[in-house]
């Protein structure tokens, strides 16, 4: 187990070291959800308190995405990616290591995000201990969906794009801007099976004491996502050994 | 008694329908640079793949140190090293950063990483280049990297698949320099190639695979002789040459091919060939405008033994 984890360890931070400054991730992954926040912030009140945590669970969700999305599609392309396995260790320490990559770089873009809500907003959370533990299974659980996603890519060039095909609409769909509760009805089932939904209502509670869905539920949810992501890339990637 | 590093027996690989290695039986022997010598296609890049664990093998075995690659893959791992056909380390990353991820990927103690790592860059030449990214090197440096990043672990049997591919004279030359040191200091080496003469050039043993089947397998001295008695004619005709299709079915004459407006003739026994030239002109009115007789060269060699595999 120690050396799984070692193993994942070592590969995030080369991670992290090769991708963090590629343009796609600092566009998408930290400038696209801060100038968001802010421009949903500017101004203040009852709004901008009742949104600012959905932003937070988006910035998270974007900066992860990004980041392991660019590591897997840009490695495939360029054939670094069988590199990692040829070295002698579980195949699962591959999944586990690019979504860690992508955990640590969404931390990052958190912290960017939370003083830019302080900053315009003055709001600080009810639940510290459960925002902190909320932004790190956010930062998890969109790294695995983004891994499962970047095996759908193979051109670097049109990463984001796909990408943005399916995170964009989450904006509108996942309980940010707009509650879940006032979606048209039809639309009701997509916003409660997209994995941004619970984090931004878990986000919700710790930061105004309720949300619209129990947070004991939305942190199942999330955890439950999470390690359904990250078998899912586990599998693919095993699939992809021809 | 005989120490093999990796037997392999009838060793299979299907896409699809299409059968990329054909039941290809070897061992390499401990201590040896062997060679895997065969035109682009014949399946080397495949048999390496299925050797180190990056493509599933569909029929067969292979051992590597005794152990099976299948079942006992990661254990296999540890042993070997893979320099795969392009250079394809982290293109962000330094040198340095790049030996030490291979360093802590493999286990290499923490102490010992930043030694092995210093090692490497002086053995191949390359510590000035220490902090620089590895997507700013040449190609000539980045293949050398590339190699260098294989042996952090120390394996004791290196895969190196085309490790000159590419790469210009004096490049081409030091890589060998560097393949000829490793094995000196009892590095088992397993090399693949399209190029006969690095062939020649490097390895104790050679064997030749076309269309996923080994059609021979010796040493340089050995395939030579084998095909020592192998000779070239070369010949114009006048006005202008006959059907080849019909010279090259004929008796003694084992290849052929046509360039520049003369047929050269790949042939076993050049009386025999001789003569089957001489009735081929008659029958077709031709006279022979020029005619030469020598050895055949290596290249030729090789044609020879590949075009005898593929029938």
């Amino acid at each position: 187990m120690r050396s799984l984890l070692m193993h994942a360890y070592y590969i995030a931070k080369k991670d992290l070291k090769e991708y963090y400054m590629k343009p796609g991730t600092v566009s998408w992954g930290l400038l696209f959800p801060v100038v968001f926040t802010a421009a949903f912030l500017i101004k203040r009140g009852v709004y901008s308190a009742w949104v600012a945590p959905g932003l937070l669970a988006l910035s998270v969700f974007f900066s992860s995405t990004s980041m392991t999305g660019s590591s897997i599609v840009f490695e495939r392309r360029f054939g670094s990616f069988e590199r990692l396995l040829l070295f002698p260790m579980r195949l699962i320490a591959v999944a586990l290591g690019k979504s860690l990559g992508g955990t640590l770089f969404g931390l990052i873009s958190s912290v960017i995000s939370m003083t830019v809500i302080y900053l315009m907003t003055g709001a600080t959370p009810t639940y510290p201990g459960l925002l902190a533990a909320t932004v790190v299974l956010t930062a998890v659980q969109a790294s695995a969906f983004g891994a499962l996603l970047a095996f759908l890519v193979r051109d670097p060039s049109n990463i984001m794009t796909t990408f943005n095909l399916v995170r964009l609409p989450m904006i509108f769909l996942s309980g940010i801007i707009v509650p879940v509760t006032q979606l048209p009805l039809v639309l009701k089932p997509v916003a409660y099976a997209l994995p941004l939904t619970y984090s931004a209502e878990l986000m919700r509670y710790a930061y105004l004491g309720q949300s619209g869905t129990p947070p004991a539920l939305s942190a199942t949810v999330i955890v439950l996502q999470a390690a359904v992501f990250l078998l899912l890339t586990d599998y693919i990637i095993r699939k992809s050994i021809p | 008694m005989t120490n093999y590093v990796c037997e392999v027996h009838g060793l299979t690989k299907f896409y699809g329908d299409f059968k990329a290695v054909d039941g290809v039986s070897f061992c390499v022997r401990e201590g040896e640079i062997f060679g895997f010598l065969g035109p682009n296609g014949a399946g080397k890049t495949t048999t390496v793949r299925m050797l180190t664990g990056l493509t599933r093998i569909s029929g067969g075995t292979a051992r590597i140190f005794g152990y099976d690659v299948v079942r006992d893959g990661r254990k296999v791992k540890r042993f070997i090293g893979l320099v795969p056909d392009t250079s394809n380390l982290y293109s962000e990353l330094t040198c340095w950063d790049n030996l030490i991820f291979h360093g802590e990927m493999y286990g290499v103690p923490r102490r010992l990483r930043a030694k092995r790592a210093e090692e490497l860059l002086e053995l191949f030449d390359l510590r000035r280049f220490r902090d620089v990214k590895f997507r700013n090197l040449s190609k000539g440096l980045k293949r050398r990297l590339t190699i260098a990043a294989a042996l952090m672990h120390e394996p004791k049997l290196l895969f190196l698949d085309e490790p000159t591919l590419g790469l210009d004279v004096l490049s081409r030359r030091k890589v060998w320099g560097l393949i000829r040191k490793l094995n000196r200091e009892g590095l088992t080496i397993f090399l693949t190639t399209h190029n006969i003469y690095e062939a020649f050039e490097l390895c104790d043993r050679i064997a030749v695979i076309n269309k996923g089947r080994i059609v021979a397998v010796g040493t340089p001295a050995e395939l030579r002789s084998r095909f020592s008695a192998t000779k070239v004619i070369e010949v114009s005709f006048s006005p202008s040459r006959g059907p080849l299709r019909e010279l090259a079915v004929m008796d003694g004459i084992a290849g052929l091919e046509e360039s520049g407006g003369r047929v050269k003739l790949i042939v076993q026994n050049p009386l025999t060939a001789l003569e089957a030239l001489t009735s081929y002109a008659r029958r077709h009115g031709l006279s022979i405008e020029l005619i030469s007789l020598r050895g055949a060269d290596a290249e030729e060699v090789f044609l020879n033994i590949i075009g005898g595999g593929s029938g």
